[in-house]
């Protein structure tokens, strides 16, 4: 359902606040429901969780925006986790190497998940599920059950170290750097981001524009790709060691995240900070419902109903959630 | 503006499918700097003739001539190339994108940033560039807006497609029903642009069934029927009637 003419200024500014309406209300709910929520022990800690899922999300983004999915990053994370934290262990290699080769092996990763797509023209959503699948087993092959702590502080930096007497995570910080540069400077700015929205708005008209199409969404792969592995490296940093679950299971946090930030599902709009607020109003209502004392297997719940919620509102406002006008010939 | 010589010559196109001939011999003539329109019964062969144009068909007999030279057009880019712009609105916009970078899309305009290595786009130059094309050149002002074109009227979405076309240089804009989905007022904006298009000397090809607008709008016009070109005129010299009557009979009415 489009709606050609202005929507009200009112429905525009909801559909932008919106996810930081939620994470509000969140605070202010849970927190007066059990005052624990809101110490700032545990608003800290819902924040340096929150960061690695935020990059992971920035990534994300971009890939949803370029119209396609991504259901590997979670693994992508495990794999160049796993890559890093064996190099730093079992090898003399300088820490600072074995992170670059993790960014590298997360890049790659990507990549591969990008070439599968376009030159096999397969459904993203199933070479990424495949890819998944595939990247996770090579973790288990790799390191079995072992766990690897007690890693190089040059390399656990990142991830552990809190500046101002603990109050400020260097992990936020970086969390909230990489959107501000994805966002002012690589979506507003530059080819890369505006050909992924171009493509995923419009596929048919960014073809017939001259815009190499498949070319620039293998770099959206491979930047989501990139993003995990540095979500790897700030994972590793906090909890100063590695095992074969990490990173099991987020991509769901991850897309839901970036779906209630209110980047449009099927291509053509990215809100990284609505991701941002996304991903931090998840990690809020996980950490909060246990707080609050819900069952563990009822969290799920909550986050679909978070979910279901923000597509309503931005239902209401006008957004179109299907896909848009693509023309065709 | 010479008028001598054709912009495009269509010498007769031949196209079929299986064992549909849809187009059948036909000529067409475009000159630069006029509105030739385009009209026939649903099935006359008026949108298979301008696929053929426009790189979506290739034709299975005929030539075609595009300033002086003999072409084949194999792709809708290979027609952008020559200059043949088809403009739909759907087809040409990206509809979370504002006005400018539409018209920009595919050639943006960049600072170069650290060397020549790492560009970074000009968006200050690009909306006033296309800010221009579209007040200057085709009298369109959209009070600086930069929101996203699908908050755009039906109207001010075709000018931006046509701007885009006529930034880059096109010297034929094919129109395909263009005013289908237009109120009053923006049809009367749309007969505007293509008489500002025309007076630039961009050609266009009006495809209508409102003959109405066609006898506003146009120079000349071309009638199909099954496929064949029964008969040209200039809007000056012949009637409603008579164009009626070679749409529907193939002969020309008593005017």
């Amino acid at each position: 359902m489009l709606k050609r003419g202005g929507r009200s200024r009112l429905l525009r500014y909801i559909d932008i606040l919106g996810p930081w309406v939620g994470v509000i209300l969140c605070f202010i709910v849970i927190g007066s429901l059990e005052p624990r929520f809101i110490s700032p022990g545990n608003i800290s800690a819902i924040i340096v969780d929150a960061s690695t899922y935020i990059l992971l999300a920035v990534g994300m983004t971009f890939v949803i925006t370029g119209g396609g999915i991504d259901l590997s990053v979670g693994s992508i994370l495990a794999l160049s986790g796993v890559v890093m934290t064996v190099l730093a262990k079992d090898t003399a290699i300088d820490p600072i190497l074995a992170m670059v080769v993790c960014l590298a092996a997360g890049t790659l990763l990507g990549l591969v998940n990008g070439l599968l797509i376009t030159k096999l023209k397969m459904p993203d959503i199933v070479v990424t599920l495949a890819t998944a699948i595939s990247y996770r087993a090579l973790v288990h092959v790799w390191i079995g059950a072992r766990v690897l702590a007690g890693l190089p502080p040059a390399l656990t930096y990142l991830g552990r170290t809190r500046l101002l007497d603990g109050l400020l995570p260097v992990s936020v910080i970086v969390a909230v750097l990489v959107v501000a540069v994805a966002d002012l400077l690589l979506y507003r700015r530059t080819r890369f981001g505006r050909y992924t929205i171009a493509i995923g708005g419009n596929r048919t008209a960014a073809i017939h524009a001259g815009i190499p199409v498949d070319r620039y969404k293998i770099y959206t792969y491979a930047f989501a790709g990139f993003m995990a592995a540095l979500g790897a490296i700030i994972l590793a940093g906090r909890f100063d060691a590695w095992n074969y679950a990490f990173g099991t299971g987020k991509e769901f946090h991850v897309i839901a995240g970036v779906i209630i930030g209110g980047t449009a599902l099927f291509g053509g709009l990215g809100r990284l900070w609505g991701s941002l607020a996304g991903v931090l109003l998840i990690s809020m209502l996980v950490n909060g419902m246990v707080a609050i004392g819900v069952s563990y297997f009822w969290q799920p719940v909550g986050i679909g109903a978070a979910i279901i919620l923000a597509v309503a509102v931005y239902t209401i406002t006008g957004r179109r959630q299907s896909r848009g006008v693509g023309g065709g010939e | 503006m010479d008028k001598a010589r054709p912009i495009i010559e269509m010498k007769g196109i031949v196209k079929d499918f299986g064992g549909l001939r849809a187009v059948d011999h036909v000529d067409l003539e475009l000159y630069p700097g006029e509105c030739l329109a385009l009209v026939g019964e649903n099935g006359a062969g008026k949108s298979t003739l301008i696929k053929v144009l426009t790189g979506i068909y290739r034709p299975d007999g005929g030539r075609i001539v595009v300033d002086g030279n003999e072409v084949t057009i194999n792709s809708r880019r290979e027609a952008k190339a020559l200059g043949i712009e088809a403009v739909y609105q759907e087809l040409a916009l990206v509809d979370t994108l504002d006005a400018a970078s539409n018209v920009f899309l595919g050639g943006e305009l960049t600072i170069p940033v650290l060397g020549r290595f790492f560009h970074i786009l000009d968006n200050r130059k690009m909306y006033r560039e296309a800010q221009s094309v579209l007040k200057e050149r085709l009298g369109i002002d959209l009070e600086g807006r930069k929101d996203p074109v699908f908050n755009l009227s039906g109207g001010q979405r075709q000018s931006v497609a046509i701007a885009r076309a006529i930034y880059w240089k096109a010297k034929v804009l094919v129109m395909d029903e263009p005013t289908a989905s237009l109120g009053v007022g923006e049809i009367k904006r749309t007969f505007d642009l293509v008489h500002r298009a025309t007076a630039e000397g961009v050609a266009v090809i009006w495809i209508s069934h409102n003959l109405e607008q066609v006898f506003t709008v146009a120079d000349r016009i071309l009638v199909l029927r099954g496929g064949k070109c029964v008969g040209v005129r200039r809007c000056d010299e012949t009637t409603m009637t008579e164009i009626v009557g070679l749409i529907v009979t193939g002969v020309a009415a008593a005017a």
